[in-house]
């Protein structure tokens, strides 16, 4: 998706700087009653076709066109902050109205095909990608898969922004704390930790499996899903997925989920919630990514 | 709704224009996204779910399960007015008085 922007956009693999964009986003001036509340209160509003977001200390976000993404930044705003909601809940809208079909998910190609890891916020999805990257994967995308199909039938995801969000207690378990690196805005106390290359003309990965990451006391293991299991999770694992059907984009994220559902792997991964787990979980990723 | 009439050997089913329906490993999943439900059909279900493509008559989904299956007529209808049944009460599939005239579909169930 070319995109020009008004506002800086700092790693965003599809910036684009002539006027024949897919997606324009424009600062402007935009209205509404005040949000209360400690700053990152969010505010949201979705009707068929039109989101709007009010974040309390950051903006105020519109897009009632696919085309057309408005952001008004508060005069204070951390520059961070205002990104952190445009590239994520803000963006989100922008897909699901276009038809992409977005998975909260960071990934990494192994031999060449995208494992993309799935998970609630705080699983550790960034963390398990820092990993594998470490262990030589090539980066792909953190936080959200946007998928698309390829013209032999099988499904890929675009490449994201070359740095995956942190945070301190993750950077020292990736031997990454320490570093001077930029604050991810938000309020979790991330940390942008560059990965991967820009690669200029970024092209889709083909996607050889979703692996959700699940709490479980017994040994790491991968429990492979089917059928209705299969599809559903997907569609729980869908990006901003409460902005899905109310935008009007539900029966279209579920025909995704299905056909996605019917060409990759889905499993769970089940594993105690312990970052000193970290590598055996990429250990047993990179085995089942190998097979067959 | 608030039709409680049995389903008969004679009686016309379709499926409903919800929910969304989509293939995965052999399992036809379905989303009804009025009732935000979730379901899936397997096996015999899934066939059913295939012939109700064009809305039959209970005694015609039985002839033609009965090609492919083997059971007899009196346990295949049962069964299937009862699968039948469920899928009316989770509102997948309309019941006709007559047979539905395909250029004048009824309006609303």
């Amino acid at each position: 998706m070319r995109t020009v922007s008004d506002l800086p956009l700092p790693d965003w693999p599809f910036a684009d700087s002539d006027g024949d964009a897919d997606l324009i986003i424009s600062r402007t001036s935009l209205d509404g009653p005040p949000v209360d509340g400690p700053r990152h209160t969010a505010r949201w509003q979705v009707q068929p076709g039109r989101l709007g977001l009010a974040v309390q200390g950051v903006g105020r976000y519109r897009v009632a066109d696919p085309g057309v993404l408005e952001v008004d930044p508060e005069p204070n705003a951390a520059a961070e902050d205002v990104l952190l909601y445009l590239t994520g809940a803000a963006m989100s809208a922008v897909l699901h109205l276009r038809g992409r079909y977005p998975l909260h998910a960071s990934a990494v190609a192994i031999d060449g095909r995208a494992v993309a890891i799935a998970g609630r916020s705080g699983a550790g999805k960034s963390t398990l990608v820092a990993t594998l990257v470490g262990r030589g994967a090539e980066f792909v995308t953190d936080d959200v898969c946007v998928t698309t199909e390829l013209s032999d039938g099988r499904h890929g995801i675009w490449p994201g922004p070359a740095r995956a969000k942190l945070d301190q207690r993750s950077l020292r378990a990736v031997e990454s704390a320490g570093r001077d690196l930029a604050p991810a805005g938000g309020n979790r106390g991330k940390y942008h930790l560059p990965l991967g290359v820009d690669r200029g003309r970024p092209a889709p990965i083909p996607l050889r499996g979703v692996y959700l990451l699940a709490d479980d006391e017994g040994p790491v293991r991968l429990e492979v899903l089917q059928g209705v299991e299969a599809v559903t999770t997907l569609m729980q694992e869908t990006y901003f997925a409460e902005y899905a059907g109310a935008l009007g984009a539900g029966e279209r994220c579920f025909r995704a989920a299905g056909a996605l559902a019917r060409t990759v792997q889905v499993a769970r991964l089940l594993r105690p919630r312990a970052i000193e787990r970290v590598p055996e979980l990429a250990e047993l990723i990179e085995r089942d990514a190998r097979r067959g | 709704m608030g039709r409680t009439e049995r389903i008969e050997p004679t009686t016309v089913v379709s499926r409903n224009e919800e929910p969304v329906a989509v293939e995965v490993d052999r399992t036809v999943v379905m989303l009804s996204i009025a009732q935000g439900m979730y379901y899936g059909m397997e096996g015999v279900g899934r066939r059913i779910w295939a012939l109700l493509e064009t809305p039959r008559s209970v005694a015609s989904l039985c002839d033609r399960l009965m090609e492919e299956f083997e059971v007899d007529r009196a346990d295949c209808e049962a069964d299937v007015r009862e699968f039948l049944e469920q899928l009316r009460q989770s509102s997948l599939i309309r019941v006709h008085d007559v047979p539905p005239d395909s250029t004048d579909a009824p309006a609303g169930g």
